[in-house]
């Protein structure tokens, strides 16, 4: 919320910064709770079903890193998963931080009851994302690989809603989903949330294996995100051109090992060390993270600039078609240079 | 954003207890964070300014300082600048970030 008024301004007109930053200390935090979950998702981005080679970190282990965290400077938390309710303790360790931290929380939500919806209210959880990737049980389902899914997630963001929850949902767009964005956006606006994402899908994870089978050309995307109808009271989310941010300026990201990632999207290509084994702002002052929070980057969308204040858009996808953090993202529409974005480089 | 009762001049506003504020002067940006209900507020270099004047003093002193400091450099008629003040601590209130102080209640008016 940005207040409207700009009166003191006339004493000296701030410069319209087009790059922010650079911050001195993080003040947002993306936690990758947990790499465990209760679905077989097809559009999982941390590999929830594969073995790890090291153990998660224990609770804890996290309460240690969100005190470090918040003796850092930062005051808000974006925690997914897997799937974050299934951390034991994580209840308890949300509450214990949202006297003093913004708070929002990714789930696919099938495992939130009345109960667990009314705990959340009750100790201010600031807002609760769901992920739901399609208007009918058959597409979400097949997406999940899990019978049932989507009946439990649209369960539990009622469950949210009635609750008084700030509830959001979340549709990565993809090949098998796109049919149904329209209807989707009509489904989650009868259901009370405040606002709707359609979310580009990224090759990190299981989800570069099946890279053609799932991915849309710039096209198919751009097309579909223009034809959306918002049903009123809904407010549409969506990174797509003229609104492709370049967010490493002001991100900051801890996977479930206590790795510093810079952001839940870097988590296959960045390390800047493990939290476990040196303080938070070490990592933080990593020359990569000092590097792609600077927003260098070879060419600037202007349109996007305008915005968000950013530049050549997300740092993730120009990494994953070119090589380089400070390559154009091909998923901009003025950078993206005939980058055939259904399929991955090798 | 809730609209509350209009500000009188002899109001006196204070900060919330509970918030948790974060300058970032290097972006020019103050967030705010209040708990209950969970939200964060996002002040720009002038809304910072008023945020910051509210420690205690009336509508009516804030107005005049700001008006004051910015008296250089702004042509305007100084009833115009305070209006916008006035906007602009109103906000802050409708947003539950500042708040009324509560008069103090003295010993002689209290009743047992």
């Amino acid at each position: 919320m940005h207040p409207a008024f700009t009166f003191a301004e006339a004493s000296a007109a701030p410069p319209k910064y087009s790059n922010p930053g650079p911050l001195e200390r993080p003040m947002k935090t993306t936690l990758v709770i947990t790499e465990q979950c209760n679905l077989d998702c097809r559009l999982c981005y941390g590999r929830c079903k594969e073995a790890k080679p090291r153990p998660e970190m224990s609770i804890d282990q996290w309460r240690s890193v969100i005190n470090d965290l918040a003796a850092s400077g930062v005051m808000w938390l974006y925690i997914e998963g897997g799937e974050p309710f299934l951390k034991p303790g994580f209840v308890e360790l949300l509450a214990e931080n949202t006297p003093r931290m913004f708070t929002m929380v990714r789930t696919h939500g099938t495992l939130i009851d009345e109960a667990l919806a009314t705990t959340l209210k009750a100790i201010d959880v600031g807002v609760v994302l769901v992920d739901l990737w399609g208007a009918t049980a058959q597409t979400h389902d097949a997406l999940t690989r899990t019978p049932g899914s989507h009946e439990r997630t649209l369960a539990g963001m009622r469950h949210l809603v009635d609750a008084g929850i700030d509830t959001q949902a979340l549709f990565i767009l993809n090949r098998h989903n796109v049919h149904e964005l329209q209807a989707w956006f009509d489904l989650v606006g009868s259901l009370g949330t405040s606002a709707a994402g359609v979310l580009r899908l990224y090759p990190l994870g299981g989800v570069k294996a099946q890279w053609k089978e799932l991915a849309l050309s710039l096209e198919e995307m751009t097309a579909a995100i223009a034809g959306i109808k918002v049903p009123a009271g809904l407010r549409l989310m969506q990174s797509w051109h003229p609104r492709n941010a370049n967010c490493c300026w002001q991100m900051s990201a801890v996977n479930a090992f206590g790795d510093s990632i810079g952001c839940a999207y870097l988590r296959d290509y960045v390390n800047f060390g493990n939290v476990l084994e040196q303080p938070f702002l070490q990592t933080w002052n990593h020359p990569l993270g000092q590097e792609l929070r600077s927003g260098h980057v070879e060419r600037s969308c202007s349109s996007c600039n305008s915005t968000q204040g950013s530049h050549g858009g997300c740092r993730s996808t120009a990494y994953a078609f070119h090589g380089r953090f400070s390559a154009p993202d091909p998923f901009d529409l003025e950078l993206n240079d005939g980058v055939d974005l259904t399929t991955l480089p090798r | 954003m809730a609209s509350t009762s209009p500000l009188c001049p002899a109001d006196r506003l204070e900060h919330r207890s509970d918030l948790v504020v974060r300058p970032i002067p290097e972006i020019r940006l103050c967030l705010v964070y209040r708990p209950r209900p969970a939200r964060i507020v996002t002040l720009n270099a002038s809304s910072w300014l008023l945020f910051e004047a509210c420690t205690g003093a009336s509508v009516s002193e804030i107005e005049a300082r700001v008006v004051q400091l910015a008296d250089a450099h702004d042509s305007r008629p100084a009833s115009s600048r305070a209006g916008e003040v006035r906007k602009g601590l109103q906000e802050l209130v409708d947003l539950s970030i500042v708040q009324r102080r509560q008069p103090t209640p003295t010993t002689e008016g209290a009743t047992s």
